[in-house]
């Protein structure tokens, strides 16, 4: 396990070099001079050339990129162009409330996607499973921001069950936290739970067709003991890869349901970068959410190994 | 000697079905398949002939009929400057569709020759550079890179589309690829060879036309992401600018209406979710039909 850990993180490496090449690059993808464009063109003279000093762009690029990756690995990500605090205390600061919300989303996601991907794949061909592929099928189809509008129309603005905004971090009032947390969750996690439930479906009915299932039918096991004591386990194994290559695609939409419902988190940080052209926050974030998205990859395939046993990792001895 | 008459029927050969009517065939199987490519033709018209068929200017503003609910003559009401909102929402259809293909167009017009030349020389360009370029791009969320893409090129329609574009190569990359590695081993083309075909006439005489059906599929399902993408960036307002009518701006400036005209906000989001949920059906109905190996 651990020549596949110290494998995994070395070939991680030369993934995150590229991605800082191409966060680094991001400054200089700017039409024009990065420093005019981004204090406008009517500012002083003296005042752009302090920021293209600031932002190192007077020197060679080769030095620019180096200066730029050894400060990085020493996490020091550069500061905000627009209140000069450092980007990894802003990104570690609103991490947070995104990691809660990636969570809950999550476990959202979960407690939808398995109990219908494991009834239509009960229920094959059948009118259940056919509801429940459409269903799965506008899941995917709908844009989490338009549901998160919607769901906030329903349930804070018309029923005011739940409020629209307001967030307060969990350790400070956990009720609020939760009521402020619960639309954002089920407007990301609908796409998820969609996502899930079609892997959930399409793993268990392989499991199904398993000689053990068949030798436990044969013995006169109950349908659904056979389905969810012995075909589930080990169906629910690939969803966990499958799950996990989700991540991605929920921290994109973590972005913009954090900007529909005013939450502090890392999508709303880099939001608000964009819209003030603070170009080391957003080289920041975008490395960031590489190295997030890498490492949780890496996390399911160790959670992926050792949950089942018939995994043997790359470079342990059988 | 003459050859005695017998009762018996001509035996002809019994025709196969030419292979674009086996595949019609195949796809008129999937009802939905079907269904999603009836509702998609009919966006597409609406959008096409929108100067035709919207009721109004979309860009038109008429102070005396701001906010008014649907019914009358503005069947799906008004904005907050009265202009009709089921012009705006034909009219943004020609936007929305147009991002979802030219951007899906951007990916595999880069993708697809990086993906096959890659896939088809192997070696140290394809395994050190090329997968582990795309390994990094594909690290970044999607959104985040076609953010931050769209951040530094600055906002426009053009642009969402070129930093979507960006965003699904590697993806195309990675399909074509793993296709052509698949291809390349092929009796016809080591076939090929020996006939004297250079390593150009086999990529893409020979091995492109095996390899289009998973590309048409994962094309047709990046649109219905795309789609959702250009929303996203015009939501957040680095997509079409305003005034120009676009389904994902609409739904920013609806969100400050919710309470007294939330039929700003319904429109543009069923037609975001219709268009997406047909374009999947048929990218669906599409895999059945041109790799159904692919079907899970």
């Amino acid at each position: 396990m651990l020549t596949y850990l110290v494998r995994r993180v070395a070939l991680m490496i030369p993934i995150l070099l590229l991605v800082s090449i191409l966060a680094f690059s991001l400054i200089h993808l700017v039409p024009g001079d990065p420093a005019t464009v981004i204090l406008g063109p009517e500012a002083p003279r003296e005042t752009v050339e302090r920021m293209r000093k600031d932002l190192g762009l007077d020197r060679p690029l080769p030095v620019q990129y180096a200066a730029w990756l050894s400060a990085a690995v020493r996490g020091n990500l550069g500061r905000s162009l627009v209140d000069r605090q450092p980007v990894a205390g802003l990104i570690i600061q609103r991490l947070p409330a995104t990691l809660e919300l990636a969570f809950l989303t999550f476990l959202f996601a979960m407690l939808v996607a398995v109990p219908v991907g494991v009834y239509t794949a009960a229920r094959r061909g059948g009118a259940a499973d056919m509801a429940g592929s459409v269903l799965a099928l506008a899941g995917q189809s709908i844009p989490s921001f338009w549901l998160g509008i919607m769901l906030m129309m329903l349930f804070a603005l018309k029923l005011k069950w739940l409020p629209t905004s307001g967030y307060v971090p969990f350790w400070q009032s956990p009720k609020q936290n939760l009521m402020v947390m619960i639309l954002p969750a089920l407007a990301t996690g609908a796409r998820e739970a969609a996502v899930i439930s079609r892997y959930t479906r399409a793993s268990l009915l392989e499991v199904l067709r398993a000689d053990f299932v068949r030798t436990a039918r044969a013995k006169g096991v109950a349908e659904w003991i056979v389905v969810m004591r012995h075909a589930l386990r080990n169906a629910l194994i690939p969803v966990i890869t499958a799950s996990g290559l989700q991540v991605a695609a929920l921290i994109g939409g973590l972005v913009i349901t954090e900007t529909i419902f005013t939450i502090p988190g890392f999508g709303r940080l880099i939001v608000d970068a964009i819209f003030q052209r603070d170009i080391p926050v957003i080289q920041g974030c975008v490395l960031f959410a590489a190295f997030m998205v890498m490492a949780v990859n890496l996390a399911v395939d160790l959670i992926y190994s050792l949950v089942d046993p018939r995994i043997t990792l790359a470079g342990e001895r059988g | 000697m003459a050859v005695p008459a017998t009762s018996a029927p001509p035996i002809t050969p019994a025709r196969a079905p030419s292979v674009p009517r086996d595949l019609w065939l195949r796809f008129r199987k999937n009802k939905l398949a079907v269904a999603g490519a009836a509702v998609l033709a009919v966006l597409v018209l609406a959008a096409v002939l929108a100067p035709w068929l919207a009721p109004y200017n979309p860009l038109t503003q008429d102070y005396a009929v701001t906010l008014q609910p649907p019914g009358g003559g503005h069947w799906f009401g008004t904005d907050e400057l009265g202009r009709d909102v089921l012009s705006r929402v034909m009219y943004g259809a020609r936007s929305s569709l147009a991002a979802g293909v030219i951007s899906v167009g951007i990916a595999v017009a880069v993708g697809l020759p990086i993906g096959l030349i890659s896939g088809f020389y192997r070696g140290f360009w394809d395994e050190v550079v090329i997968m582990r370029i795309t390994d990094a791009l594909q690290a970044v969320p999607f959104l985040i890179l076609a953010l931050a893409l769209a951040a530094v090129l600055g906002p426009g329609l053009g642009k969402a589309m070129i930093a979507i574009g960006i965003g699904f190569t590697p993806a195309v990359i990675r399909v074509v690829r793993g296709q052509v590695l698949a291809q390349r081993e092929q009796d016809y083309v080591q076939a090929a060879r020996a006939l004297g075909a250079g390593d150009l006439r086999i990529m893409f005489r020979h091995v492109l036309p095996n390899i289009v059906g998973p590309v048409i599929v994962q094309a047709s399902l990046a649109t219905a992401s795309a789609i959702i993408a250009e929303a996203s960036l015009s939501y957040l307002g680095l997509g079409i600018q305003p005034p120009a009518p676009a389904w994902g701006s609409t739904l920013r400036f609806a969100q400050g209406y919710l309470t007294i005209a939330p039929w700003m906000a319904y429109w543009p989001g069923i037609a975001i979710f219709v268009t997406v949920m047909s374009i999947n059906l048929l990218g669906d109905g599409l895999r059945d039909m041109l790799d159904p190996k692919m079907k899970s």
